[in-house]
């Protein structure tokens, strides 16, 4: 029986190699500052066509994230699509976004970003139609085409405009150009209405590849393919919007408007896909909604400035979500065992809550004279989690107070290394996207947006406790809303069906 | 149920809803329960329809399901040039066949050339939605939003918000619902919440009933294929609700009140306004639509089912073939093997000298016939491949089939497990229910034993207890902390789930994902370093002595109660004399990672868990002298006092078998055990090398890796292949192989006095072996339908199923990957040949007295196939041409009475 074996092997090489590469370029660009290799450049009229790599510390975690992923992924299938039809097509696309992905974040300059960005694009599209014989996968890769096209437009139109601004498309110089700018010497004409423009093109690219509210109707969709490819798509392909905000960060704190879409359309989708994940009844479904909401974290991070915290989401996020698709096998077993369950917090826990989250949010904007709000606000919404009540079930009698001692222990010391890895993180980025207490032209704007964003996210947790016993009219109406994902699918679904009118199915049965 | 208030109590109303509830009844036989994925079992789909027979329902079927519930005639075509099937079976099925479909040809030739090629079956009955053509596929929207509804009503883990109506049953939930949600009327079907609103004031089977008069379905059969057709498409949530009122018989609390009238008329009303919303459109679409019901093919119609003739010639004759190999395997003597050895036998004495102390010393008590062991096994068929391995290994290793619960109808509730286990077959309720729990802390007293009747309905239990007790037993210090350690987990688990801490859970703790991928990827390789260990999920937490303590209670099952079972054990076994020294009672199950359909690969004797907690149990009940003088005394067994009960559990992917509880034994028996263990051990690898390339050669080669390995899709093949039953004494496939395509059952009919036990047989584990047969016969012929689709693509549902992709139908059977190597199913679809060594009347008797087993029989849902007794054992090695004969092929003299 031909397995499609040297196929696979060739390709797990290849995945394997750049493993390797990323892993060897990891120490080198993160000790020294952003560098660029030049692989190959050529001049047509006055635009450099430069194929060059440029290796930070941001672009090299990331091609170490996105290539670790792509042995594992890699690995796994191996065995997981053993036997399949289409095998060896799987591979050759695993390979293609895997590449593709690492010349997005390694890329130097824009004209190769948005290369890499449609071929990521395509890649992804022939993965999505692996089941090219169920009409649900079409369905759902046409719905997630139009959305790159969208994405693709406002980058190009974005990235043409960058050109005629800066006259330039390499990174190094438009930040360059920015830092000069930013003194306020020497200012182009409408530099703040160009940058506003710019800014909102690109961060509307960022927001509609990384399913942010209301362009994250296919995700939940695309489960006709196989795990290995949902793994790779959550894990990999979608962060590339957030990458492509911290990357232009420079860029976006000079350009009104940019970080306050960032804040609210991140909010909206952390919380309405928060509010969605509860309410679904396949696992598959709700992880996708659970990446909606991380990704609006991870927006809502990068709105508040905090590039830092927002790199290491992505990168903790990717992970955490590759893991728990290729691992939905273990429900079954897991469910099967004692635990806690969970129980909604009681309105005196959530006074809690709100309160000190709320003390922290203000501490955050007395500190320092407000210089480190924006961690302070993210943090305060991700302790919000931490006010999770729940019941044990039937272990009696049983004391439990060596379970309650031990996870108080390993919450303070993750809690002690998150901080450190953060505080490192940030560390290592600096100089390359703007500190966190950098004073941005536009920050009462951004704070203003933020208390909003955070007013949005206590009131959402105020719901979520409410919605977990929906008793009233109102609480019903909103489950049935968020049950079926804001009814998004059913019109896209519809919508999609005028644009490509099924041909004729062929009659299977007879008249008589 | 609401009150009809509404229909005026006409009396020739209340005839025709009688008439349609019995229509109702007879469509929804189509719908065979499903049992949940922790714990799966393997259940006939057609079991419902066994009062009719096969031909009548598999052509019936074939029409409702718009497919053929055979093999395609080309992969019969193939099997002929292969030799699977020879002249002389094809023209006898033929013979059988133009009994009944007097149209075919005579002789063989003519007929492969008629079934040359598969022919396109002129009748379907589609549902209005299905045969619409639009662009809009309504049939999928259907599904999906079916699946939905049904999902959440069901659901009672995975969302974390409860559906706010699954408290009333199914049918004014959905309604409740209907007035909040507006799914329908977003795919574009506008009129749907006002058309449908009027059904709430009716009952399902009104509301049935108004929809049939409304679409104008008239014809009896009509009516019958148009709902049997709407539960094709919904299968696999209407076996959902089959499930809850099967266990609702069995004595079981279930908490929704879902009944499957409900699931069909739910169905019915979606598929109704669509219909109504075509109506003014298409016209004319409509009233051919209905016009096919209203003429339908009538079941009697013999020319139609002429297609269906071709396919089941070619598969009967596929059986007869394969029952002529084994009745020749049978009938031959063992194959000459060097150390391979027919036991038993009066004139065969060429026992290995005893090789150990021990047993030299022991032999003078005891007649020469005993062993050096005797190990029990299931009668599963991956047992038969580990059974012949030992025996062709050390002869003085005996071996018994038993059904793999052993007897002991046992529910039982571990300390780390959220609910309690029925570690028993389905078909029956528990008898026994064991909790383990844990004593106060402070208080170091020993086992707390507690007697109550979890399921008060099950007072007629069949299975010789009264009623069910509850017992309650105590763990050790080991088992609070594991406990501790997994309520912890499950503090961060529940972290991952919920809104906002799940943010938290992310930042917190999702970098440590990478460590586990790495960890999981190479857990294979570790696992490979550390060589076999028990699996974890072998490893209990309660110990013997507390199964000791049990006894020592008087609330409970009193010492002769269990003696008396005991003993009924033990002569199911064979085992009232000759006892060996040690007898190995060997559970088995399946050790595999990340895999959902673990349950389908344990053993289905215990409902779908794994046989180590009743090897266990019987174990230590068997070593209590207590009970041993009990049984002495109530039914003359002798259990020498040197016998030690030895509990094992036999793991099926690498197919190592593991002593349980070993540190408890006596220091003697675990001298005796190193010598079995060292023949196991061996047996094993056999076994594995085996069973690694006996249906494809596309597992992974490396059997422990398949057992550890998290991105495994095909850990086994399970009980592929499973194609015969033989319930005969153990000297008769002795040394035998079988393939591993047999359930092996070990039963002397000249032990048994009044055929008490040939009847157990053949109304326990002779049902249970047919449920598997059907499971993988469906499976493979009818995959879309009958088996849960592909694991890739595998979406869990309420963490109790699955659905593919993006959901709808929740799936039930198996998956792809457990009956297909990616080219061709690896499980030949036969039913199952049951070959009982017992005298004919015995055995007529027996079915006479069963309607059920009439049934099964007579219908051809299974054969059974006669092995002559013979007084003489040394006849038996004669030329197979007239062992053959003397097989009596029951099935062909009732072969088309019943229809």
């Amino acid at each position: 029986m031909k397995r499609q074996t040297a196929h696979i092997k060739l390709t797990n090489a290849a995945l394997w190699l750049l493993c390797g590469l990323a892993l060897l370029l990891l120490p080198f660009g993160l000790s020294s500052g952003p560098s660029k290799f030049v692989v190959f450049t050529a001049q047509l009229v006055n635009l450099d066509l430069n194929l060059s790599l440029f290796i930070d510390p941001l672009s090299v975690i990331l091609f170490v994230m996105v290539t670790v992923l792509g042995v594992s992924i890699g690995n796994y299938s191996i065995r997981y699509l053993d036997g399949e039809r289409r095998q060896a097509y799987f591979y050759r696309f695993l390979l293609w976004v895997i590449i593709s992905v690492s010349l997005l974040v390694l890329s130097s300059n824009l004209l190769m970003f948005f290369l890499a960005w449609w071929s990521t694009g395509y890649g992804l599209n022939k993965l999505l139609t692996y089941n090219q014989d169920r009409p649900q996968a079409v369905l759902a890769a046409r719905k997630k085409l139009w959305i790159s096209r969208l994405g693709e437009m406002s980058l190009a139109a974005a990235i043409v405009l960058t050109y005629q601004f800066f006259g330039t498309l390499e990174f190094d110089q438009i930040f360059a150009a920015l830092s000069v700018w930013q003194t306020g010497s020497a200012q182009p004409e409408d530099y703040t209405l160009q940058l506003a423009i710019i800014g909102c093109l690109y961060v509307f690219t960022a927001l509609s590849s990384s399913v942010q509210f209301p362009f994250h109707f296919w995700l939940p969709e695309t489960m006709e393919t196989p795990t290995p490819v949902s793994a790779l798509m959550h894990a990999g392909v979608i962060n590339a919007g957030g990458f492509l905000v911290i990357r232009l960060s420079p860029l976006l704190q000079e350009a009104l408007g940019a970080h306050v879409l960032l804040i609210l359309v991140g909010t909206l989708s952390a919380i309405f896909g928060a509010l969605c994940m509860m309410t679904q009844n396949t696992i598959k479904t709700k992880l996708a909604y659970s990446t909606v909401s991380q990704m609006g974290m991870m927006m809502f991070a990068c709105g508040l400035g905090a590039y830092g915290i927002a790199l290491f989401h992505i990168f903790a996020h990717s992970f955490y979500k590759a893991h728990a698709f290729l691992s939905t096998g273990n429900l079954i077993e897991e469910t099967k065992k004692v635990g806690f369950k969970l129980k909604p917090p009681g309105t005196l826990l959530s006074l809690v809550a709100t309160l000190s989250t709320s003390l922290m949010v203000i501490g955050g904007y007395v500190v320092e004279e407000g210089a480190f709000y924006g961690p302070f606000t993210y943090g305060s919404v991700i302790l919000l989690g931490l006010f999770l009540s729940f019941v044990p079930v039937k272990v009696q009698p049983f004391r439990l107070t060596r379970s309650f001692i031990a996870i108080c222990i390993v919450l303070i010391i993750a809690g002690c290394v998150y901080a450190g890895i953060e505080y490192m993180i940030s560390d290592l980025l600096s100089g390359q996207v703007p500190a966190v207490s950098d004073p941005s032209p536009w920050r009462s704007l951004r704070m203003t947006a933020s208390v909003i964003a955070f007013t949005l996210f206590v009131g959402c947790f105020w719901l979520s406790g409410s919605l977990m016993q929906p008793d009233s009219l109102y609480l019903k109406r909103l489950y049935v809303y968020l049950w079926n994902g804001g009814y998004f699918g059913h019109m896209s679904s519809r919508m999609m069906r005028r644009l490509y009118p099924q041909p004729t199915k062929v009659k299977r049965w007879s008249k008589s | 149920m609401r009150k009809a208030h509404t229909f005026t109590k006409d009396q020739t109303l209340s005839a025709s809803l009688v008439e349609l509830e019995q229509l109702i009844e007879a469509s929804c036989k189509l719908v065979a329960p499903t049992w949940p994925l922790q714990h799966t079992v393997a259940v006939n789909p057609f079991w419902f329809f066994i009062e009719r027979h096969y031909c009548e329902v598999m052509s019936e079927l074939a029409s409702t399901l718009h497919q053929s519930l055979h093999l395609p005639l080309s992969r019969y075509q193939t099997k002929y040039a292969a030799g699977d099937i020879d002249d002389q079976s094809l023209a006898e099925a033929l013979r059988l066949g133009k009994q009944r479909w007097h149209s075919l040809p005579e002789n063989i030739e003519e007929f492969k050339k008629l079934s040359s090629q598969d022919r396109p079956f002129q009748r379907y009955y589609p549902t209005f939605a299905e045969q619409l053509l639009s662009s809009t596929d309504w049939l999928e929207i259907i599904q999906s939003e079916f699946g939905k509804v049904t999902a959440a009503y069901f659901d009672e883990k995975q969302s974390i918000v409860p559906f706010p109506w699954r408290k009333g049953d199914f049918w004014s939930s959905w309604f409740s619902l209907l007035d909040f949600d507006d799914s329908m009327h977003r795919h574009g079907l506008k009129s749907f919440r006002e058309r449908i609103k009027t059904f709430a004031k009716y009952t399902p089977l009104e509301a049935i009933h108004t929809m049939l008069e409304s679409l104008g379905i008239e014809n009896a059969r009509g009516r019958y294929l148009y709902m049997q057709r709407l539960c094709v498409h919904v299968l696999g949530w209407a076996s959902h609700f089959r499930y809850l009122e099967w266990q609702k018989n069995l004595g079981y609390e279930i908490h929704q009140n879902a009944q499957l009238i409900e699931c069909l008329a739910v169905r019915m009303l979606y598929d109704y306004a669509v219909f109504l919303d075509t109506e003014h459109r298409l016209p004319e679409l409509c009233e051919t639509w209905v016009h096919n019901f209203n003429h339908p093919q009538e079941p009697s119609d013999q020319e139609a089912s002429l297609d269906f003739a071709l396919g089941y010639i070619w598969q009967t004759a596929l059986e007869k073939a394969y029952q002529k190999r084994i009745a020749l395997k049978l009938g031959r003597p063992a194959r000459s093997e060097p150390h391979s050895h027919v036991r038993g036998e009066p004139h065969e004495h060429a026992r290995g000298q005893p090789n150990s102390r021990e047993e030299r010393s022991t032999h003078t008590s005891d007649s020469p016939q005993q062993p050096k062991a005797q190990c029990v096994f299931c009668i599963d068929v991956r047992s038969e491949v580990i059974r012949r391995h030992i025996e062709n290994i050390d002869p003085e290793i005996h071996t018994i089939g038993f059904a793999g619960f052993f007897g002991l109808a046992v529910e039982y509730h571990s300390l780390t497990d959220q609910k309690p286990s029925s570690r028993l077959p389905v078909l029956l309720p528990p008898a026994v229910s064991i909790k383990e729990e844990l004593t106060d802390t402070t208080s170091k007293d020993t086992a707390s034993t507690t007697c109550t009747h979890p399921h008060p309905s099950t007072q007629t239990n069949p299975n010789g207890g009264s009623h069910a007790h509850h017992l309650t037993c105590q763990v050790d210090r080991q088992a609070r902390s594991t406990v501790t350690d997994l309520m912890t987990r499950s503090y961060f688990r529940n972290l991952r789930k919920a809104p906002f801490s799940s943010f938290l859970f992310v930042e917190l703790f999702g970098v440590l994902s990478v460590e586990n991928m790495i960890r999981k990827t190479w857990r294979a390789l570790s696992r490979r370093i550390r060589g076999h260990r028990l699996p974890n999920r072998f490893q209990q937490t309660a110990q013997d002595h507390n199964f000791h303590a049990l006894l020592k209670s008087n609330a409970g099952v009193s010492h002769e109660e269990w003696a008396r079972r005991l003993a009924g054990i033990l002569r199911g076994m064979g085992l009232t004399k000759d006892f060996a020294l040690t007898v190995c009672v060997v559970g088995h199950g399946s050790d595999t990672s990340n895999n959902a359909f673990n349950s389908s690969l344990d053993c289905g004797a215990c409902g779908g868990h794994a046989g180590d907690v009743n090897a266990r149990l019987l174990a230590s009940l068997l070593n209590q002298q207590e009970i041993r003088v009990l049984i002495k005394s109530q039914s003359g067994i002798v259990i020498p006092h040197e016998t030690t009960f030895v509990a094992a559990v036999h793991e099926t992917v690498t197919d190592e078998i593991y002593v349980l509880n070993e540190e408890g034994l006596p220091s003697l028996t675990r001298n005796r055990l190193a010598s079995i263990k060292q023949t196991w051990k061996q047996a094993s690898a056999r076994a594995r090398a085996e069973r690694s390339i006996s249906r494809s050669d596309v597992l992974d080669r490396a059997a422990i890796r398949r057992a550890a390995n998290w991105s495994e899709v095909r850990p086994e093949w399970g009980l592929a292949g499973n194609a015969a039953f033989l319930v005969a004494p153990r000297r008769r496939s002795v040394g035998k192989n079988m393939a591993g395509r047999s359930f092996l059952h070990d039963y002397d009919w000249r032990q048994d006095k009044d055929f008490a036990i040939l009847e157990q047989i053949m109304t326990a584990p002779m049902v249970v072996t047919n449920w598997i047969n059907m499971q993988y016969f469906a499976s493979v012929v009818a995959p879309d339908h009958f088996g849960s689709g592909s694991k890739v693509l595998h979406n869990l549902v309420n963490e109790t199923g699955v659905v593919e992709g993006n959901g709808g139908n929740l799936r039930t059977g198996l998956p792809l990957q457990s009956v297909h190597d990616g080219e061709e199913f690896v499980h030949e679809p036969l039913r199952l040949s049951v070959f009982i060594e017992a005298p004919q009347k015995a055995i007529e008797d027996i079915i006479a007295k069963h309607p059920v087993l009439q049934h099964l029989i007579d219908h051809q849902w299974l054969h059974v196939l006669r092995i002559e007794p013979l007084e003489k054992v040394e006849e038996r090695l004669e030329p197979f041409e007239a062992q053959t004969a003397r097989i009596s092929r029951r099935y062909a003299a009732h072969d088309y009475r019943a229809i």
